[in-house]
């Protein structure tokens, strides 16, 4: 259920700072980096995503403070869904 | 600059030849510095739309992008054809009329075509939105669109009146096809720019919306810029006691707004591009 969502949920965190284009970034940083499609995405891509979506959006801002609010934001995911493999574990 | 010019030009702004080319030189490279700033700017808006491919939003900054595009070679190609055409009436001046009447109505439909565009394109980002003005809003928007437009309609007359109708157009032909279009037009343009700046307000996306901000600024200070330029032309060309150097001071300060608003637009929209390349 979580896994099925989750591109979802990183494009609603990422909608907060990229707006209309969060889900075309999203997108392609999991196409190009990942090299899957965004559907496919699924928990254990999550650590790798966030790396790549941190270089991105330092060439994006100088502003650290919301580079690591956002990355924050995603880290919280991660755990959100390490919690729910576990509890279904 | 190397074309002729009429002593009747010299004398209403009080200056001779050799001031003249100083003023004309020092005007023409700040304009060719605004040509440049806007075909830049058109150039990035339009990148930005095609990089957008299907999104909602694309066909938005395409009409944007369209008009500003009129806009930019609405700088230059009047321009040019104006000198053309008053040097032309220096050694022909049976086409004194002629060349005015062309001069208006190219001059009028540059904001006519580039201000509907650029319309179109704030009405889509103003539905992707749901962005409504405000009731303040609109009732400050119309009180100062009613007071700029008697002005402008009560200076035009004037003009016509004291001036020797410099149109050489009859009466209902001024007010038909040049007060009521630029009316029209500069309604459209000042109205696309508060739904522009709306949904610059109203769109989420922190480094997005700090992106789009600088197009809204842009477009905003574009628009009211080239609008005001039109608008005090006309008191120029009523106020016979203005001197060259007002004259140029206001050229200036407008030319100035216009360069601002569109390098405004060219880094905002370069920032768009990069959120779409990255």
């Amino acid at each position: 259920m979580i896994e099925g969502t989750l591109y979802k949920r990183v494009v609603s965190v990422t909608h907060v700072y990229l707006g209309p284009a969060a889900d075309r970034f999203i997108a392609r940083q999991v196409q190009n980096h990942l090299n899957k499609q965004p559907e496919d995405l699924c928990a254990k891509d999550l650590e790798k995503l966030i790396d790549w979506i941190r270089m991105a959006v330092s060439l994006l801002t100088e502003d650290n403070e919301i580079i690591e609010e956002y990355i924050q934001q995603l880290t919280l995911l991660t755990r959100q869904t390490d919690k729910s493999v576990y509890n279904r574990a | 600059m190397t074309l002729p010019v009429s002593q009747q030009t010299l004398d209403s702004i009080h200056i001779n030849l050799f001031q003249y080319h100083v003023l004309a030189f020092s005007i023409l490279v700040p304009y060719c510095l605004i040509w440049l700033a806007a075909f830049y700017a058109y150039v990035h808006m339009q990148g930005y739309a095609k990089l957008l491919g299907s999104a909602p939003e694309a066909p938005a900054f395409a009409h944007i992008g369209k008009g500003l595009k009129i806009m930019a070679w609405g700088l230059a190609v009047p321009a040019i054809i104006s000198v053309i055409l008053r040097s032309l009436t220096v050694e022909h001046t049976n086409l004194i009329a002629t060349a005015a009447i062309i001069n208006n109505y190219i001059a009028l439909l540059v904001p006519l075509l580039a201000f509907t565009i650029i319309g179109n394109g704030s009405s889509i980002l103003s539905k992707l939105t749901k962005t409504k003005l405000g009731p303040l809003t609109i009732r400050l928007f119309a009180l100062v669109f009613i007071t700029f437009s008697v002005l402008y309609t009560w200076l035009t007359l004037q003009e016509y009146r004291v001036d020797n109708n410099p149109y050489y157009l009859s009466l209902p032909m001024i007010i038909l096809t040049l007060i009521i279009p630029y009316l029209y037009a500069w309604f459209l343009g000042l109205f696309a720019s508060l739904q522009m700046a709306g949904y610059a307000q109203r769109v989420k996306g922190l480094l997005y919306k700090r992106a789009l901000n600088l197009v809204a600024i842009g477009i905003v200070t574009v628009i009211a810029s080239s609008t005001l330029i039109q608008y005090f032309m006309i008191i120029f060309a009523g106020q016979k006691d203005l001197t060259a150097a007002s004259v140029e001071l206001m050229l200036y300060i407008f030319l100035i707004l216009e360069a601002i608003g569109f390098v405004s637009i060219s880094d905002g929209a370069k920032r768009l591009k990069r959120i779409e390349e990255i």
